[in-house]
């Protein structure tokens, strides 16, 4: 019986991002290089690694952004994303996610989903906010340096490291027509389209 | 639920008027420029464009509103501006970060469910007030339609303590602004520290 499971989704969702990329011209590939300032996963080893990788600060070479699937196909020419999961003090393994946007030209703009911070402090609520330097500054992007990266911080719909990577592509995506029509496409390519109501389900509850 | 927001954006206006009042004048003056002097510089004027745009309908003397100087490190000063559309109110929040360089965001109850923003969303945006209000620093090729980032609620009380959070933070943020706000109404103070708290924990 198929359930829930956030890995297998993004798997999914990268092979797909891959496939798109490797059609995508050279110059959107030369000018999404220069803008991000590190590597692209390329084919889906790459993404794959970057997916079961455990960020401990020493190993940020093994992660790689991965290339989302294009859609809508106007308004932002490109996106990528890095799962950022890390071990902490009690062994449960923390996930957040860096999100990058080539908009145009060598126009960019970086996000990061994070989990809440201790208790009690700022930014102590799940929360979405702009981003520069990525990868806790390991990398270095062109995103406009004056862009604010502690505030704003928007409050996440959820907790739940499934339900934010859902909010994520959801917010590059849109609802109907955006994230539901690229759920059923990989899904329906990976021959398993009746698992695609679990996660529409899902959506569906965190959206409403 | 209107009158319970009213009461709220009114409160939180008049503190932000009396810090903005205490701001420093280059900061002010930089404010000033980005938003073209479409400011509410006093409570009169706050609490009409409150009234105003919690009825619907426009009003071409709608001001932005400033929000208290709590935390937003980066950013010199934060305005909003509520906006009633059909039956529902979206908040526009501008944020002035230094001469030129302003940003836009858009919180938005969800749109109908067969549209592509078919859920509480927060988009960046280019132009306020319905695209009528343009505001000097922000950059043109930013994008106003995606990201469209899900919030919790369409609910405007929700969205409002949403916005405010975003600049304010939570604990040591929007949580302090309305306990003092309503340091002498428990039963206020309560309702909306609930709020909040349903809001974004």
């Amino acid at each position: 019986m198929p359930s829930l499971d956030l890995m297998d989704l993004m798997k999914l969702y990268a092979r797909e991002g891959v496939a798109q990329w490797n059609s995508a011209s050279s110059d959107v590939k030369r000018r999404s290089q220069e803008c991000l300032g590190t590597a692209i996963a390329e084919n889906e080893d790459e993404a794959f690694v970057t997916l079961a990788t455990i960020y401990n600060t020493r190993n940020a070479n093994r992660l790689r952004f991965i290339p989302m699937p294009k859609r809508p196909k106007h308004g932002i020419e490109r996106c990528f994303f890095i799962p950022v999961r890390e071990m902490k003090d009690r062994g449960e393994i923390a996930v957040g996610f860096e999100l990058f946007l080539l908009v145009s030209h060598r126009n960019c703009l970086a996000f990061r989903f994070e989990a809440a911070h201790g208790f009690p402090s700022v930014h102590d609520y799940n929360h979405v906010q702009l981003s520069n330097q990525m990868l806790r500054r390991t990398i270095t992007t062109a995103v406009l340096p004056w862009l604010p990266n502690r505030y704003p911080a928007f409050p996440l719909s959820t907790t739940n490291p499934l339900r934010v990577f859902l909010a994520m592509i959801t917010s590059i995506h849109g609802y109907t027509g955006g994230v539901v029509s690229v759920l059923q496409d990989i899904f329906q390519k990976a021959g398993r389209s009746p698992e695609t109501l679990l996660y529409l389900d899902e959506l569906k509850k965190m959206l409403t | 639920l209107d009158e319970e927001l009213r009461k709220l954006l009114k409160r939180y206006a008049a503190e932000g008027l009396v810090q903005w009042t205490e701001a420093d004048i280059t900061s002010r003056a930089i404010a000033r420029t980005a938003l073209g002097n479409r400011i509410a510089e006093g409570e009169f004027e706050a609490n009409r464009t409150i009234d105003a745009s919690l009825k619907g309908g426009g009003d071409e003397r709608t001001l932005f509103i400033p929000m208290p100087i709590v935390n937003h490190s980066d950013i010199l000063h934060c305005f909003f501006l509520p906006i009633k559309v059909q039956e529902t109110i979206a908040f526009d929040l501008v944020l002035v970060i230094g001469v030129e360089q302003s940003l836009g965001f858009r919180f938005e109850p969800a749109d109908p469910p067969t549209w592509t923003h078919g859920y509480g969303h927060i988009q960046m945006n280019r132009s306020m007030f319905g695209k009528t209000l343009e505001i000097k620093g922000i950059p043109q090729w930013l994008p106003d339609s995606y990201p469209a980032f899900p919030m919790r609620s369409s609910e405007p009380l929700q969205i409002f303590l949403s916005m405010a959070t975003s600049v304010h933070g939570y604990e040591k943020g929007m949580k302090e602004i309305v306990s003092q706000l309503f340091a002498s109404e428990p039963g206020p103070r309560k309702k909306y520290l609930n709020a909040l708290e349903a809001a974004i924990i």
